[in-house]
């Protein structure tokens, strides 16, 4: 639900029921609505079946990847012969993204529900659930909810540990984060060794992200088939999504839907559509990291992972913003650029010098003092970011880019040419 | 095996081999930034990728393992590309102009190397979007400094900081474009924990970290085109890292250290004494020609002293050493890294030169005059042979020198045996390792450690230490040990001080000084009580053992708490990880050795070891590490007075008949008495009248040092030979000017056996011989043929007497050099030794039960501190070196006194105040250091230095059986000075 508006008729409501009331915050009225029962159950069962399970209602990671969550389970080892931990990726810093915070606002029992399910399922010790260091407010629920979980000992031996960021985009990214945790600077680590082999202190580590592990508890009260059915387009999707819309519409804020959900009738319908007298210019699905759709393709997209790729673009964290024809497409991807300029950890080549390269040369362009070749130098930049580096940050900053001038080349030349008066000083 | 292609080329490769490593093994290169051999990989530059077949994007081949059937393409059209955007990224924040030279530019590191390969281009500097990269610069630093303008942030630098090092001063700040190089949280090295070791200058591809002497001495050229590199051993410490010096003009300009995958002690490292004390042999007080003092005239053919007599006989203007400590002087200057040079107040920035502070005043050369070679080696002998003649060959002795290689020592040996007929022969293990060679012989008849130093990395689970503080003292074995600890091994440190190794140990034993035997004996006591001692070797490779079971019966840990200050459990915890290993290795230095009762303080711990049998497995080594470069070779060689080379006895006849033999002159010559040892030489009661040394500065190393100095000035004859005037030479008839490290080829044995070739690298300057040939005109002279004109020819000799060594020649030594034994001309030396037996008459250890008895002086009212003395890490021995290394001595210009900080409170001391330091024997005046590495109670002061030398204060109690100085154990008491108001 889209708090602090009403539901809309066309959502579904499944992660989302309970946003908005404060009750369910508690661990008494966690209780009260059938908190805590799935985990009971799960803590009976065999690791393998709560695998099977997940495995079998198609749920995919929701930090960005998309990658099948299941699966990702059955890659820790069977028989453990080291310590195991889980790590919960709440760090959501990715922009135009804000539905892990949402979750932990109103639902934290269903997370830590969640997440200690995952920990029997993956036979971890010790849960780490991360935190972005903004989120203030959140944390104290979490906080609060944490402690009353444990006074009740809903637990068992799995132990959750709160951890807070310090404010770096890069530690969402999951062997960045491992290293924060473990006290290093958060840079990403080569893969492989993979997470489930080597992870947090060396030893095998699954990250999920909060959307995907408060949708486990759901899974297994209302059975892997009940969430498979949730699929409107392409049955690789199914489940629903936490989609954070943000920008040019009349309504911006959550909404949950099922995956295959028209972008369309979100924007138009659930969001109540652009500002009067706008009309939609571009669209960013996925948070900042995807490229851009413009409005042809936007009113075409079906929202979930296929769909997305479908029209060249991703769903990524399910961050929609929305652009309509006033927005200068040239700032804002000069200010994406910048934002990762200054969030890449700066261990590669190419994403510490291309993002700030490509920033100098955006900005230099909205200055007023581009050339043309600037735009091969751009794509020429983007080409050397993409696909060369230890994580996908640089590739994120390259993909608006690319983009942008392909589908807006008249903007930047319009700057260029001097058409265009210079928005900032040089 | 996987088998691959690359480019082309089937190979097989390690299953755990990455991409690059195949290809490297298969002699194939592909560009590298960040990788560097055994540095962690981090593939942070993105240079290295490859295309692999199947394989949507180019993987990184530092860090990609090889599977069966990949085939790899190092320089397809994709990786290609890639690089030429890594490179031309890399140049957009680098000062490239000089690159756009087009083919006449010449790359000046290994970046710029790629550049022209793969032909990028750089944009002109002033046309850029990006800014120059920037990083802390460590303004006004002695030795390091740094250009971050060209650095391209590969961190090699961080990581062999980190790794190698296993230090952490350098890491990467901040984030995005604005990420650099940091030194430490605020640039300050010092702070920051910095060991000067110059790991970093050495992994750098650009230079952005750069040595500060070569630049400021030498043109770019005369660095990257040296004339010759050639191999040599570093001058120091007894872990005899390789080194090679790179020479320009005739000079050292720069010395690096060898590969990091060659196979040298060292593994590639050096410590901040090696790389960058390398410019004393330039110092201006260099002695270029022999000196002889005024007053020898020769007269009908015959040299007479026509000189002063009496107490005025070797006067000079100068102040004795003791005076010199009663002098108030500056206090500690402060350091001048950290801040910048221009922050620094205008008298800081002035008394940054310290140098000429130490340097020899040039009054000392008054009393002598310049002499010929002929002169000065003539007076030599015609006054040896004369006291010989008149008084007997027992009333000579020489101090042979640690600082020497095997050939110099053997033949000074060899020259007072065969010539002069004595074994007064003796050097400068006698203050370091001589209890150890004493407790050791007595147990298992060997001298020399049981194993190798890389053990401790590759097998070893425990590390016991003790007395030892290896990162100052060793600092490559230091680093060393550390990397061992970070992967995993236990590291228990028995010290008084809080060292470094002792701060990061799992269990320090913080025991009262000179309370070892308590220590160790309560730990087999405990061990034993809980039955894991090691029966098996007990019975079948020791005797003896019930002795020490009684011995040690009356030390409970708890009785031993109250004697060692050590809490009774951690004495038992230590002793249980001790003993269950499964591989433990006991490592120990001066701390233990340098005490009056120092060979039952090693024999203590040696009946710990056998008791468990951790010797004689790779992993579990027994290793007194050595001192001196050369302090276990000139052992071997025989220059210690009761035995041959070999450690052969001198009083064996058929020993005797065999080098008098070989020698060439007849057995009753050589003279079966063994003969007298450092400290007891240095005593009225010696006997003593005329004395050669060679490159040892006793005045300074010998303990209560007005005693020792007045008794030099009594001898009837000196001779000195050295790089300088030293406070020793200053009381010289004849001073002879030898040659440095540096300008001399011969060999050197390190701590752990290995026998290794320093060659020459440059001339000698001025009328300066090296060391061989003085000894050998000098022999000649004497009337023993030495039919020697190379270190070779004399090493031929050594190994026809030296059954251990007697595979060994100098082109054998070539690269790693050799551990003895080598007994074969085709044996590859021994790696650890001991596996089956002892060299013991029926192969067996022996334990020799020990007692526990009270250091001779202990704290009381009038003089309530212990004082320890020992080494700092930029400063070797009597400062003769390192003192005239300009780096080395701005680091470290002044004496001080480590206290600690409530001590210095109730003194009402602070950092750099004057304090007079007063033992039962003397005083002196020095500087204040606070610092917590030293209990309270007790202090630390290093003796490197003259003008307040520990040694006036140390007790010259000898130990019984191997005549050594109580060095590190003397009360004393401290009062602050009052320093006049400065005018
Ligand atoms: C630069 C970067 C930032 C990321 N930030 C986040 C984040 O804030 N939150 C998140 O859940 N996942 C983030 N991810 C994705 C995680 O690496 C990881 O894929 C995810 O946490 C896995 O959880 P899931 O399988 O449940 O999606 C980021 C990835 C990258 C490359
Ligand atoms: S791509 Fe950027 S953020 Fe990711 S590891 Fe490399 S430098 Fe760091
Ligand atoms: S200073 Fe040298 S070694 Fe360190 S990161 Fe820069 S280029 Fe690499
Ligand atoms: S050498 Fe492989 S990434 Fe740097």
């Amino acid at each position: 639900m889209g708090f602090p508006h009403t539901p809309h008729p066309r959502e579904t409501l499944v992660l989302s029921k309970h946003f908005g009331d404060t009750d369910a915050r508690t661990y008494k009225g966690w209780v009260k609505r059938g908190g805590y029962e799935m985990l009971n159950q799960a803590l009976a069962m065999e690791p393998a079946a709560i695998i099977e399970e997940v495995k079998a209602s198609g749920l995919r990671g929701r930090g960005g990847a998309g990658f099948p969550t299941g699966l990702k389970w059955s890659f820790m080892p069977r028989e453990k012969k080291k310590p195991h931990y889980l790590c919960v990726n709440a760090d959501e810093s990715e922009p135009g993204t804000f539905k892990d915070r949402e979750i932990m606002r109103w639902t934290p029992h269903g997370l830590l529900e969640g997440t200690a399910i995952a920990a029997h399922a993956i036979q971890a010790d010790v849960t780490y659930i991360y935190i972005r260091g903004e989120f203030t407010e959140a944390w104290d629920i979490m906080e609060r909810a944490l402690a009353e979980a444990n006074a009740a000992g809903v637990f068992g031996k799995i132990k959750i540990y709160l951890h807070r960021g310090a404010g770096a985009y890069i530690c969402g990214e999951e062997t960045a984060m491992m290293n924060s945790i473990e006290g290093k600077r958060g840079n990403p680590r080569i893969k492989p060794p993979f997470p489930a082999a080597a992870g947090l202190f060396g030893m095998p580590t699954t990250i999920n992200n909060v959307e995907t592990l408060a949708a486990v508890p759901l899974i297994l009260e209302n059975g892997a088939a009940w969430y498979k059915g949730l699929c409107l387009s392409n049955p690789k999707s199914t489940g629903t999504k936490l989609l954070s819309v943000c920008g040019h519409v009349q309504k911006p804020g959550n909404y949950e839907v099922t995956m295959g959900f028209p972008l369309k009738d979100l924007l138009y319908d659930l969001c109540g559509g652009m500002r009067p007298g706008r009309t939609l210019k571009a669209v960013i699905p996925g948070g900042s990291s995807v490229p851009i759709l413009n409005r042809e393709e936007a009113e075409s997209t079906l929202l979930d992972y296929e769909g997305c790729v479908e029209k060249g673009t991703m769903l990524g964290s399910g961050g929609v913003i929305v652009f309509d024809d006033s927005a200068d497409l040239v700032y804002q991807i000069m200010r994406l650029a910048r934002f990762y300029a200054h969030e890449s950890c700066a261990q590669c080549t190419q994403c510490r010098e291309g993002t700030a390269w490509t920033t100098k040369i955006l900005e230099r362009i909205l200055a007023g003092q581009g050339k043309m070749a600037d735009l091969d130098l751009l794509l020429d930049l983007a080409d050397n970011m993409t696909g060369k580096t230890i994580c996908v940050l640089s590739d994120s900053c390259a993909a608006p880019v690319v983009s942008g001038i392909k589908k807006f080349r008249n903007e930047f030349e319009a700057y260029i040419t001097g058409n265009r008066k210079p928005v900032i000083a040089a | 095996m996987p088998s691959l292609t690359i480019d082309g080329r089937a190979l097989t490769a390690g299953t755990d081999q990455t991409i690059l490593e195949a290809a490297r093994a298969a002699g194939l290169g592909i560009p590298t930034l960040c990788w560097y051999p055994k540095l962690p990989i981090v593939g942070n530059c993105r240079i290295c990728l490859v295309s692999v077949a199947g394989e949507p994007k180019l993987l990184p081949a530092c860090a990609t393992k090889v599977t069966d059937g990949m085939q790899v393409t190092t320089e397809s059209h994709a990786a290609v590309q890639n690089r030429r955007g890594v490179l031309s990224l890399l140049l957009e924040r680098y000062p490239a102009d000089h690159l756009r030279n087009g083919g006449r530019a010449e790359p000046r590191n290994e970046f710029e190397r790629y550049v022209m390969q793969y032909g990028v281009v750089p944009t002109p500097t002033w046309g850029r979007d990006l800014p120059l990269r920037t990083g802390d610069e460590r303004p006004g630093d002695p030795m390091i400094r740094h250009d971050m303008t060209t650095c391209i942030l590969c961190t090699r630098c961080v990581r062999a900081c980190e790794d190698i090092q296993v230090v952490g001063v350098l890491d990467v700040g901040f984030r995005g474009e604005h990420a650099e190089i940091v030194v430490g949280a605020d640039g300050d090295p010092e702070k920051a924990g910095c060991t000067w070791c110059g790991e970093c200058v050495r992994v750098c591809p650009t230079g952005a970290i750069f040595e500060v002497m070569p630049k400021e001495r030498f043109s770019p050229q005369q660095i990257r085109h040296p004339e010759r590199v050639v191999r040599s051993v570093c001058p120091y410490c007894g872990v005899g890292c390789q080194v090679d010096l790179h020479v320009a003009n005739n000079t050292v300009a720069r010395v690096t250290s060898p590969d990091i995958e060659a196979d040298t002690p060292n593994q590639g490292s050096t410590c901040v004494k090696g790389r960058f004390g390398y410019d004393f042999p330039q110092h201006r007080d260099r002695l270029t020609t022999p000196l002889i003092r005024r007053g020898w005239e020769k007269e009908g053919g015959c040299w007479a002293w026509k000189g002063r007599r009496g107490a005025e006989r070797r006067g000079g203007p100068w102040k004795s050493i003791e005076g010199e400590g009663q002098q108030t002087k500056p206090g500690t200057p402060p350091r001048v890294t950290g801040k910048k040079v221009r922050q620094l107040p205008l008298l800081e920035r002035i008394d940054m030169d310290i140098r000429d502070r130490v340097a020899t005043p040039s009054s000392w050369y008054e009393p002598f005059r310049e002499a010929t070679w002929d002169e000065a080696l003539e007076l030599v002998a015609q006054e040896l042979l004369r006291i010989k003649q008149q008084r007997g060959g027992d009333a000579l002795a020489c101090f042979s020198s640690a600082k020497c290689s095997n050939e110099e020592n053997y033949l000074m040996m060899r020259m007072f045996r065969g010539a002069l007929g004595t074994n007064n022969v003796d050097h400068c293990t006698r203050l370091c390792h001589s209890t150890s060679v004493a407790a050791m012989q007595r147990a298992i008849n060997t001298a020399a450690a049981s194993g190798s130093m890389r053990e401790i990395e590759e097998a070893c689970d425990v590390i016991f230490i003790a007395g030892a503080n290896t990162t100052e003292s060793h600092p490559v074995f230091g680093a060393l040990i550390k990397r061992a600890h970070e992967k995993g091994a236990t590291l228990i440190v028995a010290d008084p001080r809080r060292t470094e190794l002792a701060g990061r140990a799992d269990i320090h034993l913080q025991m009262q000084p000179g309370t070892d035997v308590a220590l160790y004996s309560a730990m087999l006591h405990h061990i034993l009580t809980q039955g894991l001692e090691n029966k098996e070797f007990i019975t079948t490779r020791t005797h003896g053992f019930e002795g020490v079971r009684e011995a040690v019966r009356a030390y409970d840990p708890d009785r031993a708490a109250k004697i060692t200050g050590v809490p009774a459990d951690t004495i038992r915890r230590a002793a249980e990880l001790y003993a269950t290993g499964p591989n433990t290795s006991t490592l120990w230095a001066m701390g233990l050795t340098q005490h009056a009762m120092g060979t039952d303080i090693v024999t203590s711990l040696l009946n710990l070891m056998f008791a468990c049998g951790m010797i004689g497995r790779w992993g579990a080594a027994m290793l007194p590490i050595r001192g001196q470069n050369n302090v276990q070779g000139a052992s071997d060689v025989g220059a210690i007075p009761f035995v041959y080379t070999d450690y052969q006895p001198v009083t064996d006849p058929e020993v005797r008949e065999r080098f008098a033999k070989t020698w060439g002159v007849s057995p009753e010559s050589l003279s079966l008495n063994k003969g007298l040892m450092v400290t007891e030489v240095v005593k009225p009661e010696s006997g003593i009248r005329g004395m050669y040394i060679m490159g040892e500065n006793p005045i300074i190393s010998d303990p209560d040092i007005a005693h020792a100095e007045h008794w030099f000035l009594q001898l009837e004859f000196l001779a000195v030979q050295d790089l300088f005037l030293t406070e020793t030479a200053r009381y010289a008839d004849v001073v002879l000017p030898g040659a440095s490290f540096a300008e001399k080829t011969g060999t050197f044995v390190n701590t752990e056996r290995r026998i290794q070739l320093a060659k020459k690298a440059v001339d000698s300057p001025g009328q300066v011989r090296g060391d061989l040939e003085i000894l050998i005109d000098l022999s000649n002279r004497l009337g023993l043929n030495a039919p020697f004109k190379t270190a070779d020819d004399v090493m031929r000799e050594i190994v026809r007497v030296t059954p251990s060594w007697a595979g060994v020649t100098h082109a054998r030594l070539e690269g790693a050099g050799l551990q003895y034994p080598v007994p074969t001309p085709d044996h590859p030396g021994t790696r650890f030794l001991f596996a089956d037996a002892f060299p013991t008459a029926d192969g067996k250890a022996t334990f020799v039960p020990v007692q526990y008895t009270d250091p001779v002086e202990l704290p009381d009212d009038a003089y309530p501190f212990v004082m320890n003395t020992g080494r700092q890490l930029y400063h070797w021995h009597t400062g003769t070196m390192t003192r005239r290394a300009t780096g080395l001595d701005a680091r470290e210009p002044t004496p001080i006194v480590e206290i600690h900080p409530a001590d210095a409170a109730r003194l009402g001391v602070a950092e750099g105040d004057l304090v007079r330091l007063t033992s039962r024997r003397n005083s002196m005046v020095t500087a204040v250091r606070v610092s917590d590495r030293v209990a309270r109670g007790q202090v630390f002061v290093p003796f490197h230095f003259r003008e307040a030398a520990a040694n006036l204060l140390t007790n010259p109690i000898l130990d019984p059986y191997a005549k050594m100085a109580e060095l590190k154990i003397c009360a004393v008491r401290i009062e602050p000075v009052r320093m006049p108001a400065a005018v």
